[in-house]
């Protein structure tokens, strides 16, 4: 690390923190901060900018109205800077600050401090906010290059006794106010502040009417609605319902809040990996409770139909003439006869809700409530909609059913299968699978997918009962149709679907399930060797798995399907059209049909075929996302115990580690240097663990000559298959076996040998005491101490990372000085110090502070000081005993726990202070 | 006594306002009212245990400054009495100084203010060679904060900082000597109520040799002269896997000690033009934990706001 480089980044974290310190003097300088927001404002550093809406807290105390001009300011962008072209406007809708705020909560920003502090200023943000993106999503929609379509977006009315006022937005505007909308973080924060704030001021007293009055009076979206119809559905206050019946009267109101109850409804899904978020997902969860997630503007009608005179009175005159001058979310729909028709039809649905005489009273002795009871002639009209979403809903029943069962291991209930069965059955016609399924969710294609998937469950986990039962040819010829069915243009472009009722998946799945089973007829073989042409990689890679039982019943067939795969995986120059992708000309129609006919009569006849070489010519191609589906299926352990299966793979295995070198090579001899997206580390991971899987069932000679020999070739250039490597070491060798069982001791030696020929790379020691690691090295050194993308990859509870001390002990020597590495050298110690002796752990932190050129830089950086403090703490408070009876481990303790605490961490001087509560000795 | 601001420290401390209302503390007339801690600790040495000089206090001194020796290396806090005189022993029990477990020969010192004060005349007397005593005696940690009140007390009683210096340096040069040792002497004046006086005898070594004194003292300030806040880990607390996490969370954001930091930052304060630039860094973080954590009328803000807004127009127009 430079000196320079040092000198910058304290400039400029002291200058953050000046910037802070004045932030915070607000209290006590208002004039003088309100100056300096205004300087920041005209200025161009986007980091004062940015530290001023992130400390947010003492300018919001006292000097609201400057933070709120500041932020609305900052935060809407001006006139210039639109471009409807990209992605992002779908999310930024001419907010700044996309990444902000996130996950959007009520806890997040200013929003909630301000509403409660200064609510006029509160408001004024959150509408400033609002109204721009609620503009700016309606000059988007006008705009055709944003959707390749345009449409104009009418106001929503709402007629209040002051005169009508217009609201702009439609049912996903209104829906801002829910986390898990598509908008702005900024504006969902600020809108489900509002709402958690109107909820207090109604708790604390405050009249309903007036405080929905205010919060409307100068929005002019239709998302403040949406938080004020919740509050209203949340409270059922006579004030509250009286000052949102005008709302009421429009019956786009009811269709919006009905989408929103719609998605309130199938749950708001709260995505955290990492755990990042916990504190504000734990408040998330909390308001995804409330209840007026549970209900929607129609369980409000009885409530005014059955309330007292005044509410009634007041519903009454405002549902008057509702729906009669129909109310268009677009211009362009008054054009479109069928699309207004449904749309009134929808809204005489609605109106049906507001006749008293469609109300049952229903009364229990704790409470008394009204049920709709719809019009006869609606409910036929409804009927119909039900019986295909009656039919919809037996079909997704039986897909589920089939992907339970395929997914587990035990044999489905009977009772459950025959009924299964026999419904889809009925659902099965004879001409199903003739004409391409369209990809499309749709009725029709759902039905046969459905079809498909019970056939496809049946034979691979329940066979027996299905001959018994007399289902089985049903479900052969089921999977057979599917399997020759043709592809719908949309669904062979799309190579990478992932998609679990696809007809073919399951077609691959159930035949191969037969073959497994002794019932793989002729044509049942040769189908599936033509579905290893298929263009979706999903259903070569069911075929490769469910192969993988086949290899003992029917060896032929499977070394086809291998051969043909891999033979068509490599695409040489002159059979493709230059600069069309994967186009074939009509060389390459021929080759393909030929190499289709050759497999198909080795198979016919009972022939091996003979593996190709992975030799790829410069215009060639190499299909290795094909290649990897057919290798990752293969039962390598049966197959290498064969003498004739050993020597076809070994050469493939070279064939395709060499292919892999010169791919991951070419750039750094070409000019044109490779960029790191252009390699192909999907490629890379998959196929080195799998070389690693063949190298733990090769004899150590062949494993050292087939597998290590040539990665290792490749150091220092290509350390990206190193990481690789030792990753797919820990999952096929080191780590494979359950957690009760040590690893092997060849998988011991490899894993070390791997790691002490990268260790004694002079390259890497040129690294130690640097801030950071090259991107080549950083994945192959974090991995050597089982760490990953900064996080520990083998399970906390795995107790033979001590057998690994040797290793870590050279690891440390060579590299851990380096701050990135001894990061994750802190991560992996955070997983497992409790499997290592205290003495261990603490020798090794001592070593590498004692070894480091600078400790406190060392500390410094990625917070590893405070981290240091964090692995002795815990070391402290589970092994004090242990600790204080080893001398050496405790001085060196000590002495470590006194550096930190003078470098300024300042849980070491917490750390200190009990260390003064032994006794003097 | 309430009345003088600098003594509130020492009362609020309740082990403290007995002694002081121990009539042989307070003096008649009471022109020099003891003030700080080791100015306590020297009258209480004096007169409760020395007994103004007579013979018999002369040998409670002794039997403590033994029982200090003994405490070091004893075993839960507990020493043997042999050897000791058996009448000071007596009497230093009656004064509930030290304590006696009930039918053994083992003594204890009824408070640890009292074993802190007791060891810290057994380490005067060995001021001379601290860094080689430390040594010897094994760097018990237990010595810590005598060894801070002894580097308060040079500062304290000295016309200059000389002597404090002196042993910042000794300690400072013993090589095998833990680095805690050194810190316990460069912030020995924060157990003062007279720091920002203290703060003013040392300001040459402090802003000496490109303020590392000044900065290293500032880093223990944020470091050590700090609390948990019991709001903070309330809220980690719901988010942490384990409380060791919860609390290691919540320091990230502590609590100052008032008394410490105010007189601390108001000697910072008049002295902002003297520092150099890695020293203004430090102070900055200093400022930036007083200004978040302390409120709207509390002491400095206005002066800390507007030593923030002159340094960042400098550091800007650099």
């Amino acid at each position: 690390m430079s000196g320079f480089t040092t000198d910058y980044q304290a400039r400029r974290d002291h200058a953050d923190r000046l910037r802070k310190v004045i932030l915070h003097s607000a209290d006590a300088l208002p004039d003088r901060v309100a100056e300096y927001l205004s300087e920041v404002a005209e200025g161009r550093s986007w980091r004062a900018k940015e530290q001023v809406l992130k400390t947010f807290v003492p300018l919001v105390d006292h000097l609201p109205a400057v933070f709120v001009d500041f932020a609305l300011c900052e935060l809407i962008e001006g006139p210039g800077e639109e471009g409807w072209a990209s992605y992002h406007d779908m999310t930024e809708l001419g907010i700044r600050g996309a990444m902000d705020y996130h996950p959007p909560a009520h806890v997040q920003g200013p929003f909630l401090r301000l509403l409660r502090t200064h609510e006029d200023e509160g408001l004024r943000l959150i509408h400033g906010l609002t109204n721009a993106a609620t503009a700016y999503w309606c000059g988007r929609e006008r705009d055709e290059r944003f959707l390749g379509y345009s449409r104009t977006p009418l106001p929503v009315v709402l007629q209040f006794p002051s005169g009508p006022k217009e609201l702009w937005g439609n049912e996903e505007v209104y829906c801002w106010f829910r986390h898990t909308s598509v908008a702005p973080n900024a504006v969902i924060s600020a809108l489900m502040a509002l709402e958690v704030w109107m909820e207090e001021q109604l708790a604390a007293g405050r009249q309903g009417d007036e405080l929905i009055g205010k919060v409307l009076a100068d929005s002019q979206s239709v998302a403040v609605l949406g938080a004020c119809v919740a509050v209203a559905l949340d409270s059922l206050s006579k004030a509250c319902l009286l000052a949102v019946l005008p709302a009421l009267r429009n019956p786009l109101v009811w269709s919006m809040d009905i989408h929103r109850f719609a998605k309130d409804f199938q749950g708001s899904p709260i995505i955290d990996f990492l755990g990042e978020n916990k504190l504000i997902n734990q408040h998330l969860k909390e308001r995804n409770q409330r209840p007026q997630r549970r209900r929607e503007v129609r369980h409000l009608i009885p409530i005014y139909l059955f309330g007292d005179d005044e509410l009634r009175l007041a519903a009454e005159r405002a549902f008057a003439g509702f729906g009669d001058d129909l109310p268009l979310p677009f211009e362009e729909m008054a054009m479109n006869e069928e699309a207004v028709s449904e749309w009134r039809a929808q809204v005489e649905r609605y109106k049906d809700h507001l006749r008293r005489e469609r109300y049952r009273r229903i009364e229990t002795s704790e409470w008394v409530g009204w049920q709709y009871q719809q019009a006869e002639e609606l409910a036929e009209e409804t009927s119909q909609e039900l019986a295909d979403y009656q039919l919809l809903n037996d079909l997704l029943g039986l897909s589920q059913w089939a992907a339970k069962t395929l997914k587990e291991d035990t044999p489905p209930d009977v009772a459950v299968m025959e009924q299964v069965v026999r419904s889809a059955r009925v659902q099965h016609r004879p001409d199903d699978f003739r004409e391409a399924i369209i990809s499309d969710p749709e009725m029709d294609s759902t039905r046969q997918q459905t079809v498909a998937a019970v056939a496809a469950a049946t034979a691979a986990r329940g066979l027996a009962w299905a001959r018994q039962q007399g289902h089985a040819d049903w479900c052969r010829a089921v999977l057979l149709a599917a399997a020759c069915s043709p592809r719908s243009r949309g669904d062979a472009l799309n190579r990478r679907s992932v998609f679990h009722l696809d007809h073919k998946l399951n077609a691959a799945i159930g035949l191969t399930a037969l073959v497994a089973q002794g019932s793989g007829d002729a044509e049942v073989r040769h189908a599936l060797l033509g579905l290893v042409l298929d263009r979706q990689l999903q259903v070569v890679q069911a075929l490769f798995t469910g192969l993988r039982k086949a290899w003992g019943r029917d060896e032929i067939l499977c070394w086809n399907c291998l051969g043909l795969a891999l033979s068509f995986a490599v695409v040489p120059g002159n059979t493709i059209v230059p600069g069309m992708g994967l186009a074939f000309n009509e060389a390459g129609i021929a080759r393909v049909e030929a190499l289709w006919q050759g497999h198909a009569a080795n198979l016919e006849e009972g022939r091996r075929p003979i593996l190709p070489l992975i030799e790829v010519d410069d215009r060639g191609f190499f299909l290795w996302d094909l290649a990897g589906r057919a290798l990752q299926g293969l039962p390598l352990e049966d197959l290498v115990r064969q003498p004739e299966a050993r020597a076809a793979l070994l050469p493939l295995a070279d064939g395709l580690l060499g292919w892999t070198i010169s791919e991951n090579l070419r750039g750094s001899d070409d000019d044109r240097p490779r960029r790191h997206s252009e390699a192909p580390w999907e490629w890379n991971h998959f196929f080195l663990g799998w070389l690693a899987e063949l190298g733990r069932h090769l004899t150590p000679a062949e494993a050292e000559s087939h597998v290590l020999a040539p990665v290792r070739a490749t150091w220092p250039r290509l350390l990206r298959l190193a990481a690789d490597l030792l990753d797919g070491l820990l999952r096929h060798q080191v780590a494979r076996l359950p957690p009760q069982e040590p690893p092997e001791p060849q998988a011991l030696r490899t894993w070390e040998q791997v790691c002490r020929d990268l260790l004694g790379q002079p390259e890497l020691a040129r690294w130690a005491d640097e801030d950071y690691l090259s991107s080549d090295w950083s994945a192959a050194v974090t991995m050597m101490i089982f760490v990953n993308h900064g996080m520990y990859v083998l399970k906390e509870e795995w107790p033979h990372v001590p057998l690994f001390g040797g290793i870590i002990d050279r690891w440390l020597e060579v590299v851990g000085t380096n701050h990135e590495a001894y990061r994750a050298f802190l991560t992996m110690l955070k997983a497992t110090s409790r499997h290592f002796p205290p003495s261990r752990v603490v020798g090794w932190l001592s070593l590498v502070a004692s070894r480091s050129e600078d400790v406190k830089a060392l500390w410094q950086s990625h917070n590893n000081g405070e981290r240091t403090a964090r692995v002795l703490h815990a070391l402290w408070q589970a092994s004090r005993q242990e600790l204080t009876a080893d001398r050496s481990a405790f001085r060196q303790f000590s002495e470590l726990t006194d550096r930190l605490a003078a470098s300024g961490v300042t849980l070491a001087s917490v750390i200190q202070h009990d260390l003064e509560g032994l006794n003097a000795g | 006594l309430s009345s003088q601001g600098r003594l509130r420290p020492v009362l609020k401390n309740p082990f403290l306002l007995d002694l002081l209302t121990d009539r042989r503390i307070v003096a008649e007339g009471a022109a020099a009212v003891p003030a700080t801690e080791v100015e306590v600790g020297d009258v209480w040495w004096e007169k409760v245990v020395g007994r103004d000089g007579q013979a018999e206090g002369r040998e409670r001194q002794q039997a403590l400054v033994e029982a200090a020796r003994r405490l070091i290396n004893a075993p839960r806090r507990r020493f043997g009495d042999g050897g000791l005189p058996p009448a000071a022993l007596v009497s230093l029990e009656s004064n509930r100084v030290l304590i006696r477990d009930q039918g053994q020969n083992v003594y204890r010192f009824g408070h640890d203010l009292l074993e802190d004060w007791s060891l810290l005349r057994l380490l005067e007397q060995r001021r001379g060679d601290l860094p080689a005593y430390l040594q010897e005696l094994g760097q018990p940690h237990g010595l810590l904060r005598a060894v801070r009140l002894l580097g308060c007390l040079l500062l304290e009683r000295g016309g200059t900082d000389g002597e404090w210096v002196e042993l910042l340096w000794a300690v400072e040069r013993a090589a095998d000597l833990a680095p805690r040792w050194r810190q316990a002497v460069l912030t020995g004046p924060f157990l003062s109520t007279r720091l920002e006086e203290l703060l003013d005898k040392a300001r040459e070594a402090l802003l000496a040799d490109d303020a590392r004194f000044l900065i290293d003292l500032l880093v223990a300030l944020r470091t050590t002269e700090v609390d948990v806040d019991p709001r903070m880990v309330e809220v980690v607390s719901g988010i942490a896997d384990k409380p060791e996490e919860a609390m290691a969370l919540a320091l990230r954001y502590p609590l100052p000690r008032w008394y410490a930091w105010c007189k601390t930052l108001r000697w910072l304060l008049r002295h902002a033009r003297e520092l150099n630039e890695a020293a203004r860094h430090e102070m900055a973080r200093v400022m930036e934990v007083w200004q978040e954590r302390s409120g709207p009328g509390d002491p400095l803000r206005r002066e800390i706001g507007e030593l923030a807004l002159a340094w960042l127009h400098e550091a800007e127009d650099d």
